[in-house]
Formats: structure tokens, sequence, C-alpha cells
């Protein structure tokens, strides 16, 4: 049977739900199509480990309901895409079913990373969070302690869902000196850790993880200095671009390995749009391709690639690095350069008071990198600097200005500062 | 559509505006809680105002991971509250810093501006400011009027320092005030208020 659309969609998470929506939104008259993995209307992934805590349900975790979806005209197959082949503009389904389109979105996101090569990995037991499956999977498996592998916001997140949830040990191991070190210097760790271990979590850093233990089923970690009993093992260790039928076809990937598109999230093929976690982004920061497997690039990218292949001109501006966590009590946020990042003339300003701590740095007299934790304010103020002072020199009229003084100043009077010139330099 | 539109320089920090706010929104006169925020840097000189400002292509609404915020055709920024779970993401990538978490709703919110914006009137906050450092503005009016505000800033004479209400102005405010919200307000609750606000200001909150 072949069936025939004018907008194919494969992919139902944030970018894909986004850009059917908005390929619907742009021109009503147009057929659009999406196929879901999972029978599942679009929720939000970043909620999910406060599904597993029990903090939300699973109602209050979906973003559009199955009714909305229906209202708007879209139509969607709970299937999954075998081959995409773009000569005749053809997706095939697993099940053999062909499906011919007009235009094609690739909205396929992302997998998890596992090591599969390792002892013990594919015992029960084993976990990750990623899908809705993964989150009523771990539910019903019965257990009372946790490793949780990784330090990322999968393990951060995770490691205290496990706890809230009534887990009596959970222990996370990060493999590399400190944790999150993409996002975090080993101060902003220090005192990560301190916070995480104050809600029970146990951490051990600069321990990889060897093998898994277990006959039947999952009972412990070997790490580099020593093992770990558990019932259960929470690996977030890592995303990567699904992009699996996209190179099969033949579509150009970018330096990231995520998907090449241009602006309009259009890729090598005149005909099929990429957006999500299997797109290749760039940075607003750097100018450098990204991978930015986040929910806001997603959504908004979605919304440009619908827009797009349903005739309109909607560019996608490059998207941002936010670490952000905001969940059961605990709130972390890092924008920007580290400080093994900083290039000219480095300056760190740190404080930590009333359990607040803030941590500022500087390139040039300039923010270039803020982290946080236990407090989110003036989240913009820092955000609009460090965006500014990362495009200053393309900017023939820079009117940024170094912090005078900046050895002499408190965290506080370095805010008041950023403050009076956001005012004076510039309005947002 | 208008939008709110601040002056720091006829500012005085009377904070009849975020009382006002509070009052409407809360039920009580709760500065951390006002929709509307001066921001100041160690001192009593305010800087700018932040409040939404219903953005063309609003950046709360992409980052929002509930989809629960829409920017409607009449331009208005508006939130499904009741469906937020709290992830920040909206108060994190706002680039005026207008979203505040509502500790009674356990929700993020922001200015909506108090359902004026299809008619134009102006919403209390604008009413109370006698001064008029805070104005309900068409978006290109506003903008001529910080260009020549600006441009006073950079060629001219300052303004006369800005006053605080006479103690007559204090009452009308605590009727406004009052009259929209249905409850009394006393003008001792607003000038504890105000002093809460300059002792924040100095302490640079």
């Amino acid at each position: 049977m072949k069936r025939k659309t004018d907008i194919l969609v494969l992919g139902n998470g944030a970018a894909g739900s986004s850009a059917a929506f908005a390929a619907k939104k742009a021109d009503p008259s147009l057929s659009v199509l999406v196929l879901s993995k999972e029978n599942e209307p679009v929720y939000s992934a970043p909620a999910l480990p406060d599904l597993l805590s029990g903090e939300l349900t699973r109602e209050k975790v979906l973003v559009r309901t199955w009714e909305e979806y229906e209202q708007d005209g879209i139509e969607v197959l709970c299937a999954e895409a075998a081959a995409i082949d773009p000569g005749t503009r053809t997706v095939t389904l697993a099940d053999g079913d062909e499906i011919a389109y007009r235009d094609l979105i690739l909205a396929a996101g992302s997998q998890p990373i596992q090591l599969r090569k390792m002892q013990g990995t594919s015992l029960p037991g084993n976990f990750v969070m990623k899908t809705m499956a993964d989150i009523e999977a771990i539910a019903s498996y019965s257990g009372k302690s946790a490793v949780v592998v990784g330090s990322g916001a999968i393990g951060i997140e995770g490691s205290m869902a496990l706890k809230a949830r009534g887990f009596e040990r959970v222990t996370m191991v990060e493999a590399l000196d400190w944790l999150s070190p993409k996002s975090l210097d080993k101060e902003t760790s220090d005192q990560l850790k301190k916070a995480l271990e104050s809600f029970g979590v146990e951490v051990l850093t600069g321990e990889a993880v060897q093998a898994v233990l277990g006959e039947k089923k999952a009972e412990g970690v070997v790490t580099s200095k020593r093992t770990i009993p558990c019932d259960l093992v929470l690996w977030g260790i890592g995303m990567r671009p699904d992009v699996q039928l996209a190179m099969e076809a033949g579509i150009a990937l970018g330096e990231t390995g995520g998907i090449l598109v241009d602006e309009f999230m259009r890729t090598s093929d005149p005909h099929i749009y990429a957006c999500g976690d299997c797109a290749q982004s760039t940075d607003l920061l750097t100018g450098q391709p990204a991978l930015h497997l986040f929910w806001e690039p997603a959504q908004r990218g979605g919304f440009a690639a619908g827009a797009n292949a349903a005739g309109q001109e909607k560019i996608f501006q490059p998207s941002a690095a936010v670490f952000l966590t905001n969940k059961g009590g605990l709130s972390i946020l890092a924008l920007g350069k580290t400080e093994e990042q900083l290039a000219e003339d480095p300056y760190v300003l740190q404080e930590e008071k009333d359990g607040v701590f803030r941590r500022l740095l500087f390139e040039d007299g300039r923010l270039a990198g803020v982290q946080m934790l236990g407090t989110l304010q003036d989240a913009d103020l820092f955000f609009a600097h460090i965006r500014k002072n990362a495009q200053r020199r393309k900017d023939a009229w820079d009117l940024t200005q170094p912090v005078p003084d900046l050895e002499r100043v408190s965290v506080k009077e370095a805010i008041w500062y950023l403050r009076k010139q956001r005012r004076n330099a510039f309005v947002k | 559509m208008k939008r709110l539109v601040f002056d720091p320089a006829r500012c005085s920090l009377c904070g009849a505006c975020l009382a006002a706010c509070s009052a409407v929104k809360k039920g009580r006169i709760d500065l951390v809680q006002s929709r509307i925020r001066i921001e100041t840097a160690g001192s009593r000189k305010p800087l700018r105002a932040a409040v939404c400002a219903h953005c063309e292509e609003p950046a709360c609404v992409t980052a929002c991971m509930r989809g629960i915020i829409d920017k409607g055709a009449d331009g208005l920024v508006t939130r499904r509250w009741e469906e937020c779970f709290r992830c920040a993401a909206c108060l994190v990538s706002c680039p005026v810093g207008a979203v505040l978490e509502d500790t009674d709703r356990k929700a993020f919110i922001a200015c909506d501006l108090c359902g004026k914006a299809e008619s134009g009137e102006d919403p209390l906050c604008v009413r109370v400011c006698l001064s008029g450092a805070l104005r309900f503005e068409e978006e290109t009016a506003a903008s001529a009027d910080l260009r020549s505000s600006y441009a006073l800033q950079m060629f001219a004479e300052q303004p006369a320092a800005p006053t605080d209400p006479t103690d007559g102005q204090w009452e009308e405010i605590a009727r406004m005030i009052a009259e929209e919200c249905g409850s009394p307000v006393t003008v001792k609750e607003l000038k504890s208020a105000q002093e809460q606000l300059r002792r924040d200001a100095e302490e640079g909150m």
C-alpha cells in the first residue's frame, strides 16, 4: 500500500510535533502526517525525572493531547520508518508500507549512549532515562539501591528522582575528575556535590565504571576503585543524534555528527528538512557548529522547519548551551565559558552565602561565563552580557566596557556594575 | 499593541506600582510577588523596569518545556500557568528578567497587562504612578519617547529630580488600589512597602 502526504514528519518529540503544528498553521491546505515511534502525544522529556520521583503525573508531562492533533488536522501514525528514498521521495516503514511525501522533516531525536560491550550492561536492571517507557520500566522494577552513571543533567536529576522515589541508597559515579565538567568548574562541582549529599545522594568522582555484576540481573557495579552493590543501574553518560536513516539516504552530516542544515533547516536534499536533536546547530556564543540536545532549540527548530517546509521563510537563529536544573529544591544554572575555556586575561569572582553560590568568569574584564547554585537571580543580566561579549569582536559599535577594578570588587558590586552597564550600553 | 514603558528619570522609587501589582494579583501588598520590578544597583537610583515586554518573538515561548506559553494573534504573551511544572526555562531565557515564581500558585508567571491590552486602558500600576515614570503606550510612541529621553540624557540638562508622592497623592493611590481590589489599603502600608523597596535597593538586592 502506498499513501501520500504533503508533509511527512519523522518523529513526534519537541521538534517533530512543533514542526507538524507549524506546517499546518503556515498552510492549512497541506496534509501533514507524523510518524511516532511511541504511542504517546508529545511529552516533555526534561520533566521525566519528575515523573520518576512522583512529583508529576503522566498527564502533567504531556505537552499536547491527541485531541489537539486532531483539531489541527494532523494525522499521526504509530510506526517506525525503515528507509528514506530521496529520489522517489518515499519513506518505507518497518512493516513494508510506503509513504510518498512532497517534503520530509527529520526529527528523529537522539539516543542515549549505551556501553553494550561492557560486561553486564544487558542484564535486567540496566536502565536509561529517555522515554516515558523508560520511566515506567524503572518504576515497575523493584530495588532499594541504585548506581547512577554520569553527572550531566540526567545523572543529577535521575539521582535526585530515585532518592525522592524512596531508594535507600543512590550513588552517582562520574569517571572524570568532577561533575558535569563540560559546564561546571571544579569549585562549582564541589558545591554541587555538597548539595547532592545533603539530599542523600552519594557522589563519587574520578571513578570509571568497568562492569556491571550479576548473573540474572544487575547486582552491583565495579568501578576503577571499588565494587558497589546495587539493584539498579541508571546510565546517563550522554546522548548521540539519531542519524541512521539520514546517513543511509545519503544526506550530509556535519562535523559534529548531526545532520547538516542551513539557517532554514534545509538538509543537503532540497525536499528534506531536519530539526531537533538529530540536527547540527550553530552555537550562539562561539559561532561554531554544535550539537545542542536541548528542548529550546528543538522546539524552535521544529517551528522553523515546519513553516519552511510549508513554503514560508523562517530563519533559525543560533542556539546556546544552557545548563539548567530546577527540581526538588536544587537549582543549577551554568552559561557561557568555563574557567578552562577563558582566553585573554581571565579572572574569576566567586561567593558562597546562605546556600547561594555564584561564580562569575571574566575575560578581559567582561563577563564570559556564570555558574550558580541555589539561585536563578539575574540570569537575564548574565545572559545578556555573555551574549554581547561573545559577539563584541564582530561588532563595529562595541559599547561593552570591562568591569573596572575587578580585583577589588565583590560579586555583588560586580553585578551592580553589570546592571548599570546594561542600562547604558544596550537595552536587552 | 500598547506596552508598559518606563522612564527611570521620572521614577522616585515610591513603590506604588509594585504595591498595586501585588495587591491586584495577590490580594496583599507583597513586593517580592510584584510582576513589575524596578532594577537598582546598590542605590536608590532606578535603572530600568523588569516587566514582560510581550516580545515579537518571545524566547519564553520556545524555551517553555511544557509548551504552555503562547503568543496570541493580539500580540499578548499568555501562560496556562496551572500546567507549569517550574522548569524555570522561561525565567532563564527572558531577555528582560520579567519572569518570577508565584509562590502561592507554584508556577512561573509574568505581567499579563491585567487584560487591558485590548481596551488600551491604563492598568492600575500605571494609574498609581503619578510621576508618569510608568506609562502604557503604543510601541511606536514608546520608542520615539525612549529616543527623546536618551537624547535628553546625552545633550540636555537632566530633568528635575523626581519627587515622592505628597500626602494627598498617597491617599489617592491608596484609594485607587482599594477600589480596584475591593479591600482597604492604608497609606501606612504603602509607605512601609516603599521603605522596604528602598532598603532592598540600597542593599543591592
